[in-house]
């Protein structure tokens, strides 16, 4: 089904974004902003240990300060709650406060409810806690051996999670082959880093029975599920509003340890009770992303042809205090965009004493392509070919399409050399390179790199993300229209995004349409923002929804207007006959109408303009078959990108001078909003490659606990970013939209590194990990003269 | 993110904010921009009984010239230091440090004196107060004195000021060939504290010999750093590339850093060796 023009808006016009004005001049309401009268406020005792033992805690002194109403520990919480789900494994128990052990710095230990934040924060400090230190957990590798010491007492190892995939008779292919490359090749632990930290407020109405909870959170309703579980509160006396949110990148996907304290304190002490987490805390203990080592062996035939990968993955999952999809993600992903059939992973999650590994913009499927696309670099290199001239060879081709991965994935469309070649192109290919040996002749080390990613959108996993979106619409009788969206939003604009959808199919003007998400009272019961879901399920939800009303407008029209409903159209708020124009009804009159004079109606239509529709996502496998494959996204997003640097060989700085990139998201709904998220996605990209670093040291202790240390990129490390569209429509959807938004995140990791490699072409580096720091650089060099020195002697 | 709790005073005169120094000694910290008392103290790794505001102080925001001085009030903005043609045209390091420093939030509240008196030994103003030799001026209920920059920094965050003591202000030595000067900096994002920095101040002769020479340097030490024998072997040697390179090879030898996140000791050194030749280069090129 292809998008036509018709009404008041068109999908894929540029529209500005309609929540942005109220944002940007400070006008928002976040949970920390929400009034409520009379609140305490929680203040949390935190582990200043990695790995220890809870000995005692003395509250005492905290208790009997003025203006303190609450002190909780964990074994109160023991007596009195169900556990959080998903630990590792799901052998553990989790508890919201540290139950016997800590087994992160910043895992909460106690909370104090007082009058004021700033005398919650002095109870705090009151409440004595003895711990006896145990050895920390600090290297995946070495948590691997039976010596190391154990998170879990419960458990047997620090192993929590096991992936293994082969297709058959590898070895056999890898004798075979040409060449074999092997290579360990990481990418560090990063912070997702959205705006506003965490923040939760609650306030129970004793004379109804109703516990309302405000919550800086991708998924207020899971949450609601999960603290009616939790607490033991039916969940439909539980509403949960996700106001204005700042922010996730997947940090306020899915569950926290401490997320039932607010509500439970609020239930308990019968006040509001309000928390917003600080940014030392957020970096402390919100979840973390990307640390994953990949031992992996590829096997190639002299022209160049991938024949085969074998991968092993070590992913360092902090605590496992959850669900973490990252090493799967990135297990069934490494073969990427090329034709690989012949493929091996043996993946390792490990539990160490950092915070909990988790969700981060491109989870998994950005270490999988920063793997795939080193090794590319890497073998083009050594085998003195052209790295484009290498994925081109090895991409799957677009006839190919949808394309059945080695791993079960179903890839729905694409065109990946037409993608590339479209990048080549924006950025002066040729002449970039021709510049850089004008530019070495004067002593610039400039560097050309290329990349290409892809990044499944649109999840279903058991239990975890659902796989489908709903929208309700109602055309209100005296002419609005609100949308209820069970999807929110954390800036992603969906306001206008749905709101253009809906006013594409019904006629009404952008102005009259209302969006509202966010809340369990008012919207559809949904599985929240993550995964780049919304294009993909919410979208076309909204379209379906919408398509129905606009065939009941119609209809309705049809019968009083006395014409087969095929000759009307809906044009300036008026549905007429074609044929004979002075047939013609407003949609104001059809809307009265279709709530007042119910007798006017179709025989077989509802009283009303009210419409619930979902979109389901297509093509998923939710078990695997019995080789292991299944495909656990909808749609297949990628990009290709052109990284023009400069490298400060003295210094080891690196200056991003161009950054090109073709995408393609399938039909865009609003260029504006894509191209909006797709730089920010690339800026967040460029943290991740070079300034951004959640650094532990041997102790377990967090280095970078606050934004001293925690460098993310300013407007002043932001490049000339150059973007371009490809639209290859997925077949799979009425509205052919692939997930947004993310493939921006994955390109500058693997494309800053071939451009640093190009530029220090001639000492022979080759990067391996993250991150590009100055000083890493300088090294690289260095290392590179050295080895060329011993292999020249 | 929230203070222990603390007294807050605000003198309206600079006689009575060294009083209530004199009286809370070094239980009080003193408010100046609050661009790192306040987080500090949100952090908790301050936490003053007492804060002393200067803020309704009068007469301590000022840039003048005075025989061969740049005065500086210890309560002007490093904006206000940006923004000062008199700061751009006679002591133009100061105002190419004050490019790098922090944000436009930063500058639009951070003051010199505050800046000084926190002695961050990757700051800014160090480097610079120590190239331009400035004398840093205190004043105290028992009177005032004048302390030189190269005796003020004693260690990290440190420096030769009392508990009872208030720097009123800074006075930066008038360059006699202001153009031959250079800030230069590393910093991993910009407005960060340095990797390192180097502040470099010549004054040459007719032959080109070095008469006068002031080096600061960020990054490099405990504390902002004067390389003194660097800054020896310089005066009175004509500035070719050999003797640079050896200057900035001494500046690798005598610079003994902190290895923190910014980089390790040995790359700092590295760094400082490079910046130091780029800004001798700076300084001494040709400018139309």
């Amino acid at each position: 089904m292809s998008v036509k023009a018709s009404e008041s808006v068109r999908i894929g016009e540029r529209i500005r974004r309609r929540e942005a004005e109220r944002l940007i001049a400070g006008k928002g309401t976040f949970v920390d902003d929400v009034p409520l009268a009379g609140t305490l406020y929680v203040g949390f005792v935190r582990s200043p240990y990695a790995h220890a033992r809870i000995k005692s805690i003395d509250a005492r002194a905290a208790r009997s300060m003025g203006g303190v109403h609450a002190v909780v520990t964990g074994d109160d919480l023991v007596k009195e709650l169900a556990e959080v789900r998903g630990g590792p494994a799901r052998h553990v128990k989790v508890y919201p406060l540290a139950v016997g052990k800590v087994r992160y710095v910043g895992e909460p230990v106690a909370a104090v409810a007082a009058d004021t934040r700033y005398l919650a924060e002095d109870a705090a400090e009151n409440i004595a806690v003895e711990y006896e230190p145990l050895p920390a957990v600090v290297d995946p590798e070495k948590a691997m051996e039976e010596s190391s010491a154990k998170l879990f007492d419960e458990l047997e190892s620090n192993i929590v999670y096991e992936y293994h995939f082969s297709t058959p008779d590898l070895d056999a292919v890898f004798q075979r082959a040409d060449h074999v490359f092997s290579l360990r090749l990481n990418s560090h632990r990063l912070t997702p880093f959205p705006m506003e930290p965490r923040a939760y407020a609650a306030e129970y109405d004793a004379r109804e029975g109703t516990l309302t909870c405000w919550a800086s959170t991708a998924g207020p309703h899971g949450f609601r599920t999960r603290l009616a579980e939790i607490l033991g509160f039916p969940e439909s006396k539980l509403r949960v509003i996700a106001p204005d949110v700042g922010g996730s990148f997947g940090v306020k996907n899915g569950g926290y340890q401490d997320e039932v304290i607010v509500p439970l304190l609020a239930l308990k002490l019968g006040r509001p009770v309000k928390w917003a987490e600080t940014r030392i805390e957020h970096l402390r203990s919100a979840r973390q992303g990307r640390d994953q080592i990949h031992y992996i062996d590829v096997a190639v035939n002299g022209d160049g042809t991938v024949v085969a990968i074998r991968d092993k993955i070590i992913a360092d999952l902090g605590c496992s205090y959850g669900i973490d999809n990252s090493i799967s993600s990135a297990a069934l992903y490494v073969p990427g965009v090329y034709r690989i059939r012949n493929y091996r992973v043996d993946a390792y999650g490990i539990a160490t004493n950092k915070a909990n590994h988790g969700s981060l913009r491109g989870i998994g499927k950005a270490e999988a392509a920063f793997v795939i696309e080193r090794t590319m670099d890497i073998v083009a290199r050594r085998l003195g070919m052209d790295p484009v001239e290498l994925r081109k060879k090895n991409f799957i081709p677009p006839e190919a399409f949808p394309y059945r991965s080695v791993t079960g994935a179903l890839y729905d469309s694409g065109q990946y050399e037409k993608c590339l070649d479209q990048a080549l192109e924006l950025a002066r290919y040729q002449q970039a390179k021709e510049e850089k040996k004008r530019l070495r002749g004067e002593g610039v080390y400039r560097g050309v790199g290329v990349a290409f990613v892809m990044e499944p959108t649109s999840s279903s996993r058991i239990y975890a993300t659902g796989g489908y979106a709903t929208c309700r619409i109602r055309i209100e009788p005296s002419g609005s229209v609100t949308v209820f969206s069970s999807v929110g939003d954390q800036g992603q604009g969906h306001g206008t995004t749905l709101s253009a959808i809906v006013a594409s199919r019904i006629g009404f003007p952008l102005d009259k349409i209302f969006v509202i998400r966010g809340d369990t009272g008012a919207t559809p019961y949904g599985f929240g923002t993550g995964s780049s879901r919304s294009s993909v399920v919410q979208m076309n939800a909204a379209y379906l929804a919408a398509e129905r009303l606009r065939e009941k407008l119609v209809k309705i029209a049809a019968r009083n207007l006395r014409v087969p409903a095929k000759e009307l159209a809906i044009r300036d708020g008026k549905i007429s006959s074609a044929e004979d124009p002075t047939k013609s009804m407003s949609l104001r009159e059809i809307v009265r109408l279709a709530y007042g004079a119910i007798h006017l109606l179709p025989e077989d239509e509802e009283p009303g303009l009210e419409v619930t529709s979902h979109f389901i996502n297509p093509n998923i496998d939710y078990v695997a078959d019995e080789r292991g494959r299944m495909n656990t996204f909808s749609t297949y997003p990628y990009a290709a990108i052109v990284a023009v640097v400069d490298v400060d060989i003295e210094t080891g700085f690196v200056k991003i001078v161009r950054y090109c990139t073709v995408h393609d998201c399938g039909n865009i709904i609003n260029p504006q909003i894509v191209e909006t998220q797709h730089y920010g996605s690339v800026v967040q990209g460029i943290g991740a490659a070079i300034y951004e670093h959640i650094v532990y040291d041997d102790e377990g202790q967090l280095l970078t606990a606050s934004l001293m240390d925690y460098k993310v990129p300013t407007v002043e490390e932001v490049p000339d970013i150059q973007l371009g569209h490809l639209v290859t429509p997925s077949p799979f959807s009425p509205l052919g939209t692939k997930g947004a938004g993310e493939t921006g995140m994955l390109g500058p990791p693997p494309a800053l590194a071939s451009a640093i490699e190009d530029a220090l072409a001639e000492f022979g580096a080759e990067i391996r990990s993250t991150p590009y720091t100055p000083e890493r650089v300088l090294a690289l060099i260095r290392e590179a003269r050295k080895g060329s020195l011993r292999a020249g002697a | 993110m929230y203070p222990a709790p603390f007294d807050y005073f605000q003198p309206r005169t600079l006689e009575e904010a060294v009083e209530l120094l004199q009286t809370w000694g070094e239980s009080a910290r003193v408010l100046a921009g609050g661009q790192s008392l306040i987080p500090l103290m949100k952090l908790r790794l301050a936490r003053p009984r007492c804060v002393i505001d200067l803020n309704c102080v009068p007469g301590l925001s000022y840039i003048r010239e005075e025989d061969g001085w740049i005065r500086v009030g210890a309560l002007t903005r490093h904006a206000e230091i940006e923004a000062s043609p008199l700061i751009r045209e006679r002591a133009p390091i100061a105002w190419q440090a004050m490019r790098r420093l922090g944000d436009l939030q930063v500058r639009n509240l951070g003051t010199i004196g505050g800046a000084v008196v926190e002695a961050d030994p990757a700051g800014d103003w160090g480097p610079v107060v120590l190239a331009l030799d400035a004398r840093i001026r205190c004043a105290s209920a028992k009177g005032t004195r004048e302390i030189e920059a190269k005796d003020f920094f004693t260690f990290a965050y440190t420096t030769a000021l009392e508990p009872e003591e208030v720097v009123t202000e800074i006075a930066l030595r008038k360059p006699a060939a202001p153009q031959r000067g250079a800030y230069l900096k590393l910093e991993r994002v910009a407005g960060d504290f340095a990797v390192a920095s180097v502040a470099l101040q010549l004054d040459l002769d007719e032959k080109g010999a070095c008469r006068e020479v002031g080096i600061g340097l960020g990054g490099a030490h405990d504390r902002p750093f004067k390389p003194s024998t660097v800054e020896s072997y310089l005066r009175g040697r004509t500035l070719a590339s050999e003797t640079v390179d050896r200057a900035a090879e001494q500046i690798q030898e005598v610079a003994s850093p902190i290895g923190d996140l910014r980089g390790s000791a040995d790359y700092k050194r590295e760094v400082l060796k490079v910046l130091f030749r780029r800004a001798a280069r700076a300084a001494l090129a040709e400018r139309v």
